[in-house]
């Protein structure tokens, strides 16, 4: 027995006599050599919360009952009496309210306990809208830098990293090793998740996996501080837990859900080998369309300037015959060709002279011919006929 | 043209007018020739660079 608590080494128990609290402090220090923590597994009963904090309940089987005292921090979701729990913690004597275990992990333990549990916390965390399809966001596709939780012990890690890179290059993955079952595995999946929350430059997704298993293997990824971890976080998240036949409360608060960890890669990344066949299958049409597309604007080009031509042949020609036709015209009108008949300009001192009454008699004029001129003198005016 | 189509033009004024028009018709006459040649160069450049 522990001396440094200040109770003495009795040589015989039976001779002692003890105080209230000294024997009290006598047997928690005697529960706490012996039973430092146990696990009990048994059903839920009188199951209460008080104050929003504190938690206290039965656990019973056909024979015996005990009482348990915790906090709401130690419960992975809603309860419900009837459940199965599996309860590891602490036997003390309180010294006024008597014997109690105080909780130190709670679990529901049975298939049917487990599925109950999750139900109950799907039907609250539903009812806060965390599995709300508007709430989704889209993951980049393929992203550059993938954060990943998981085991990396686990066949689950091998799958996803072996197909991711089978079927595309250049995406860097960091893996936050964790426990994905067990009562330390629910803490550490939900701070995984704020690690990468909370980094400076955060992963373009964060990828959550764990292969197959019992309900019971599968229950971390179904608790509360799980759930609300992958709803909360910054990061985008894509979630895939189990076989296809499973569907964990992470999964449907997740952005996106994959059936496996195979899948999880194959969501994440295109198959290189299709996408080439693919960007060959584009090459050939692009080829194909490109060369049509320039045959077709080559004969409209072709088309356009023969149209061209055509118009601008057909405008000179207008252009030329109305040049002909003034000079033809002009040619008409030539007072040159009047003379060519037989007629004659008259200037009188530098002016035609249209009218005998612009001379006089002995007046010089001069004659213009078609062919030469000459000068003469006015021997008589004739006046014109009707003038007096 | 009609100017010179007048009928109480004066004769000196008619030989001007004449004189005039003829210089026009063949400034419209070098301006189509000009014309016409640059069509033909266009067209054999177009031609070349088919």
């Amino acid at each position: 027995m522990n001396s440094n608590r200040g109770f003495p080494m009795p040589t015989d128990i039976s001779s002692l006599e003890l105080g209230v609290s000294e024997f009290v402090g006598l047997l928690n220090q005697t529960l706490d050599f012996a039973y430092p923590d146990v696990v009990i597994i048994g059903e839920l009963a009188n199951f209460r919360v008080s104050k929003n904090r504190w938690v206290y309940f039965d656990l019973k089987d056909d024979n015996a009952s005990v009482k348990f005292f915790g906090t709401v921090y130690n419960l992975p979701g809603p309860l419900e009496d009837g459940m199965l729990l599996k309860v590891r913690g602490q036997p003390r004597l309180h010294n006024l309210y008597g014997f109690s275990v105080n909780v130190i992990n709670l679990q529901p333990a049975g298939e049917g306990s487990i599925r109950r549990a999750a139900d109950l916390l799907r039907v609250k965390l539903a009812g806060e809208g965390l599995f709300d399809e508007s709430r989704k966001r889209s993951v980049i596709y393929p992203p550059r830098r993938i954060g990943l939780i998981t085991s990396k012990q686990s066949a689950a890690y091998a799958d996803f990293v072996k197909v991711l890179h089978a079927r595309w290059q250049g995406v860097s993955i960091e893996l936050i090793d964790v426990q994905v079952q067990g009562e330390v595995a629910p803490n550490q999946i939900a701070s995984a998740i704020e690690q990468f929350s909370e980094q400076a430059e955060p992963p373009d997704v964060v990828v959550i996996i764990r292969g197959g298993g019992s309900a019971e293997d599968l229950s971390s990824f179904s608790t509360e501080i799980v759930t609300r971890a992958v709803a909360s976080s910054r990061v985008p998240t894509l979630v895939a837990i189990g076989h296809e036949v499973d569907l964990s409360l992470a999964e449907l608060a997740a952005d996106r859900r994959a059936s496996t960890p195979s899948n999880a890669a194959e969501l994440l990344v295109p198959d290189r080998t299709s996408v080439l066949e693919q960007l060959q299958v584009l090459a050939t049409n692009l080829q194909y369309y490109g060369a049509r597309h320039i045959q077709q604007a080559r004969d409209d080009l072709r088309e356009q300037s023969e149209v061209l031509n055509l118009r601008l042949t057909r405008i000179l020609q207008l252009l030329q015959a109305a040049i002909s036709g003034n000079r033809q015209l002009l040619e008409a009108l030539n007072p040159a060709a009047i003379l060519r008949r037989g007629y004659a300009i008259v200037r009188h001192e530098g002016q035609s002279v249209r009218s005998s009454r612009m001379l006089k008699t002995g007046a010089m004029i001069e004659v213009q011919l078609a062919a030469g001129s000459f000068d003469a003198a006015v021997n008589s005016i004739h006046s014109p006929k009707g003038s007096t | 043209m009609s100017k010179l189509q007048a009928e109480d033009l004066d004769v000196d004024e008619a030989l001007k007018l004449y004189e005039r028009g003829l210089e026009l018709v063949k400034q419209l006459d070098n301006y189509l020739k000009t014309a016409e040649n640059t069509v033909l160069e266009l067209k054999a450049r177009f031609n070349k660079g088919d």
